[in-house]
This record gives structure tokens, sequence and C-alpha cells, in this order.
């Protein structure tokens, strides 16, 4: 593969009639690394998947998967990734087994080598004991496990998950997690993964770039870009104390210089400060030095969500509507199209 | 021949769908009894028109070949239905990304649809034999039916598949199957020798493929009566060829259009 990059794209923009649904997004992906693509509903992901998967033609810029062209080498392309959509797609009159069966053949893989595979990938996901039984009697969670094993019975070099874990409850959603670590940490996967959950994107990704209408507003590790923020929140409340001592404690603390902002509301201080580890005890000492005793404190790092908010405008549950709506508005959009 | 490997694979998991269920076989076997009996039944009394055309057999024994079309071409014509589902689900887009060619996806349903019609002809063969109808041409003439079948199903199948890839929704494909579907059937020698129909009717069979394969099992179910004026075998089995052909090239390039501009 070229230079290690799994994926690259440069000016890569997607239009549908008047509607520019991807614009001109520029991304490297590393080999080896789970790479998150955050973003609401309609925001591009998808579309973008389905670029870099081959399945609809660019109407501008380049793409690159695994070291192939999309647009001039497909065949290569399609060879080297797996593809899990993000509707669970698998055959429920097959069992476990056949439905990889006809996967890996359709791989063009064959024999003792594909059963092999299949066993192996069933092992990966924790189905094997499931293996034997028609899809129509697996759970929600099954069938996503399923899917994803299908897209790995061919070994791909990048494995390509759209929202693998939209209406999955907690319990699966951190199972899932932890197949798709094992298959990185275990396989040296590449991994691109899409999704709409901030936790997801927290949890999982070593980089994150965050999509809102087609384009890229920041992409990084998801510290770096917490970081970026610039500060951490602490809540600091005192036990009963003279109100001017109170004051003075409040004047020292805001000549500190990582102190950001301070607002104080009776026997409680709401500080924002640059460097939450080297803030805290200078805040105890501040206290001693006024002769205030601190009750409790409390602090807490900017979430994906307050990076989100801060470089699309809004949080990324606001958008409204549940994923059954947004379900909804793709098979709309998907009728419309054809 | 990796191209009629991945045929094998989207025809193999079709037909696993078909050995699947068993209250499916039971009510296919039961729908060939019934087509029989009841088609046979209600035209029994149509004999003595029957031996005016030079058939001196029963009217169950005239009918066979007719029913077999029926079963076949309902199941062949329904058969594309599963490429609704395919897209509906996302499987369809899940087979595009993988490596294989467009028109292997397109011709291994064809693939399926014909070896079941195969089977179903099988079925209500057996049907008719306990009917007390001859098969004229013996074993041979067996193994020659089932052919025929398949032969009528691909080109059948390809209709379907063209149908159900430019009726983007189900509502669509049944109204467009269900306009087609009866109307063929009587619109061809299937029930009635066409020299008992008026003579616009009789015209309009001759464009019928479904007439000609009619024809074809006539010859072999019995031998020596023709249901159409200047038949033979080989121009019955030379125009199901053609009709396939073309139903085959249209199919897929129908196809392999519809997965270009699929989600773009």
């Amino acid at each position: 593969m070229a230079s290690g990059s799994a994926v690259v794209t440069d000016g890569l923009t997607k239009r549908f009639g008047s509607l520019t649904a991807v614009n001109s997004l520029s991304l490297e992906v590393k080999d080896g690394e789970i790479f998150g693509f955050l973003g609401p509903n309609g925001a591009g992901k998808t579309t973008t998947i389905l670029m870099l998967v081959t399945l609809i033609t660019p109407s501008g810029g380049m793409a690159r998967v695994a070291g192939y062209d999309v647009v001039r080498q497909p065949a290569k392309v399609r060879e080297a990734i797996g593809y899990v959509s993000q509707d669970i797609a698998v055959d429920e009159y097959l069992t476990g087994r056949e439905n990889l069966l006809v996967e890996g053949h359709l791989h063009h893989m064959k024999g003792g080598a594909l059963g092999r595979s299949i066993d192996e990938v069933l092992q990966t996901v924790d189905m094997g004991e499931w293996a034997g039984k028609l899809v129509a009697n697996y759970s929600g969670g099954m069938r996503r496990r399923l899917d994803i094993a299908g897209g790995l019975v061919h070994h791909p070099k990048i494995l390509f998950l759209d929202e693998p874990t939209l209406g999955l409850d907690p319990q699966t959603r951190s199972a899932i997690w932890e197949y798709i670590r094992k298959l990185r940490n275990e396989y040296g996967l590449t991994i691109f993964i899409t999704t709409h959950y901030m936790d997801e994107a927290d949890a999982l990704c070593d980089r994150v770039a965050i999509i809102d209408h087609g384009e890229i507003k920041a992409a990084d590790t998801p510290e770096n870009l917490k970081k970026s923020m610039g500060s951490d929140l602490i809540e600091v409340v005192l036990k009963p104390a003279p109100p001017e001592l109170v004051s003075r404690l409040c004047e020292s603390l805001r000549g500190l210089p990582m102190m950001v902002q301070l607002q104080q509301k009776e026997d409680r201080l709401n500080l924002s400060v640059k460097n939450v580890e080297r803030a805290i005890p200078e805040i105890f000492a501040q206290a001693q030095g006024a002769g205030v005793a601190i009750d409790s404190i409390s602090s807490k790092h900017p979430s994906l969500n307050d990076v989100f908010l801060a470089f699309t405008g809004r949080g990324l549950r606001e958008e409204g509507g549940d994923s059954w709506t947004g379900r909804r508005a793709q098979e709309r959009a998907r009728r419309a199209r054809s | 021949m990796s191209a009629l490997e991945e045929m094998y694979w989207i025809a193999w998991r079709e037909v696993r769908h078909y050995f699947r269920s068993r209250l499916g076989m039971a009510s296919r076997l039961l729908q060939a009894a019934t087509w029989l009996v009841l088609v046979g039944s209600i035209f029994s009394g149509t004999g003595g028109l029957l031996k005016s055309v030079g058939f001196q057999g029963s009217y169950f024994q005239y009918i066979t070949p007719g029913v077999i079309c029926m079963i076949v071409i309902f199941g062949s014509i329904f058969g594309g239905m599963t490429t609704l589902w395919d897209r509906r689900f996302g499987y369809f887009q899940k087979q595009l990304a993988t490596p294989i060619a467009r028109y292997s996806l397109a011709l291994g349903k064809v693939m399926a649809i014909s070896f079941i019609s195969g089977i179903q002809a099988l079925i209500l063969l057996c049907a008719a034999l306990l009917l007390g109808v001859r098969i004229g041409t013996g074993a041979f003439g067996v193994v020659a039916i089932i052919l025929i079948a398949m032969l009528l199903a691909i080109g059948f199948a390809g209709i379907s598949v063209i149908i159900a890839t430019v009726a983007t929704t189900s509502d669509l494909f049944w109204s467009v199957i269900n306009l087609i579907g009866l109307p063929l059937v009587f619109l061809s020698s299937a029930l009635f020798p066409p020299r008992l129909m008026p003579s616009w009717l009789a015209a309009v069979t001759s464009y019928n493929p479904l007439t000609y394969a009619v024809d074809a099992l006539q010859a072999m179910v019995n031998p020596g009566f023709r249901t159409g004026v200047g038949l033979t075998l080989p121009v019955d089995i030379g125009i199901l060829i053609v009709f396939d052909a073309a139903m085959l090239l249209a199919s897929t390039y129908l196809f392999r259009r519809e997965a270009r501009r699929l989600i773009a």
C-alpha cells in the first residue's frame, strides 16, 4: 500500500442534482488505524463511504482505497475491502454459516481456505454456537455481528463500517466495540467507521473527523480535539465562610495563570481552566491561604459533544427525530433517487 | 470460470430458500395438483371440440403441457421479487461491493429460477401421471419436458428480473406481473388449440413464446398432435432459445444500468 495510507481522498465531491452531499473532502486514513467519521444524519457520512466502496461515482475529486483509484480500479478496491452497510444486510432464510459461505464465494474464496476463514471469523464475533441456526432466529445484535463477520471473511485490508451500532442496546454496542478493537489489534486491520454517537467515536477511534454539511470541520485524535477546546470545567463547593474571605479567595484565584473564567454564586464557584490537573492543587493552596475550607470539588473534561458544538454550532442530538425517522427519511430519499 | 461460480453461488442462495420451507414445498405440490385437477375438470366437456382438431385423448391428456407452462410461468415471473427484497434490505448493495461481475447477479437469479421451474415441472408431471396421463415419448420425454420447462423459465425469469429492476416498488412490480401473467396464458395454446379460437386471437398467440413451449411439450406428451399449423419441434425450440437470449441480454443490460445508478 502506497505510503502507509489505507484511504486518501482529495477534493472528493458528490452532488445529487443541486444538493452537494459531500463537498471537496480531503482526508487521509493511515494503515492500521480506527478512523471515525462523526456527524449527524445527513452530514454526508454514508455518501462518502459509498464512494469509497465504489457503489457510487464521485462528481469530482479523487479517492484511493488500499492504493487503488475508486473510479478507475473499482474491482481492485472491492477485492481489498470489507463493507458493512448501515442496513443489517444478512439473509434471514440462511443459517449464519451459509451467509458467510455465500459472501466468501462472492469474494472468490473457496474450499478449505474458506471453511477455515469462516470458523475464524465466527469465533472472532463469538457466533460459533449459533452458526448452524437460521438467521431469522437471531437478535438484532447477533445479526450485526454476523454482518460484520461477513465483511471479514475474505481477509480485507480495510473494513468499512457504516453506523455499526445503530439501534443496538448499550451492552451489545460495547461488545461490538470490543470486536472492532480486536480486529485492529490482532489483525492490523484498518477500520473506517461512521457514527453519529459521540461516545462511540470517543471510545473507539484513534482519530476522528467531524463532518457536517458535507465538509470536514476538524480532524484529530479525540484527545486533541477535546484539548483544542482549551479549557476544563471545575466546580468548587465551599464550607460556610465569611463573604469577605470568599471574595478574597476569588480575587487570588482570578490571578492564577491557568484561569480562564470564574463565576461565584454564594458558596459555589464555577471555574473554567486551561489545565485541570495543575489547577486543582492551586485551588486548594489558595483556599488554605485565604482561610476558606473546601467542601467538595469536581471537574469535567469537555466531551466530543462540546467539540462538535464548537465546530458546527449545534449539538449532535439536536437535529431532531429518532433513528427511526432518520431511517424513513433515508428510505424516502432512496426511493426518490431511483 | 469464475463468472459461472459467481452465478452458481447467487443461484445456490435462491435454491436454498426454495427448499428451506417445508410448508412452501407442501403448498407447491398441492398447487400443481390443484391446477391440473381444476383446469382439467372445468374444460373436461370439450372433448368433442378437441376431437374435431384431431386430438383423441382426454382433456387431462391435452391440458398437461398447458398446466406445466402455467406453473413455470407463474413460478418464474414471480421469481424476480427477491431482487426487490434484496434491494430493500441492502443485500443487493452489499453484493455490489464484492468483486463479482454485475451480470453474474442477474444471470445467477435466472439460473436459480430456471432450476426451480424444472423441479416444479417434475412435480406437476408426477401429479399428471397419478391422474392417468400417459407421456407418449416415455422416459426420454420426461427428461425433455423438464428441459423445455427450464428453457421457457429462462425467458420469463428474464422478464421478471427486468420488471423488478425497472419497477422499484413491490406494488408496481405486482401490478405489472398481474397485468401480463394470466393474459399470457390465455393468449397461447396452453388451454385451447388456436385452431378453435377466433382468428384474431389465434394470430396473437403466434407472437407468444408460450405457444411454442406448449407445442414442444405436446410433442412430448402427445406425439403426433400439433397445436398449430407449421410448427415443428426444432422451430419451437429455436424460437424459445431466441426468446431466452433476448430476455437475458435485456435483463443483464438493465440490471447493470440499475447497479450503476443504484444509489447515485
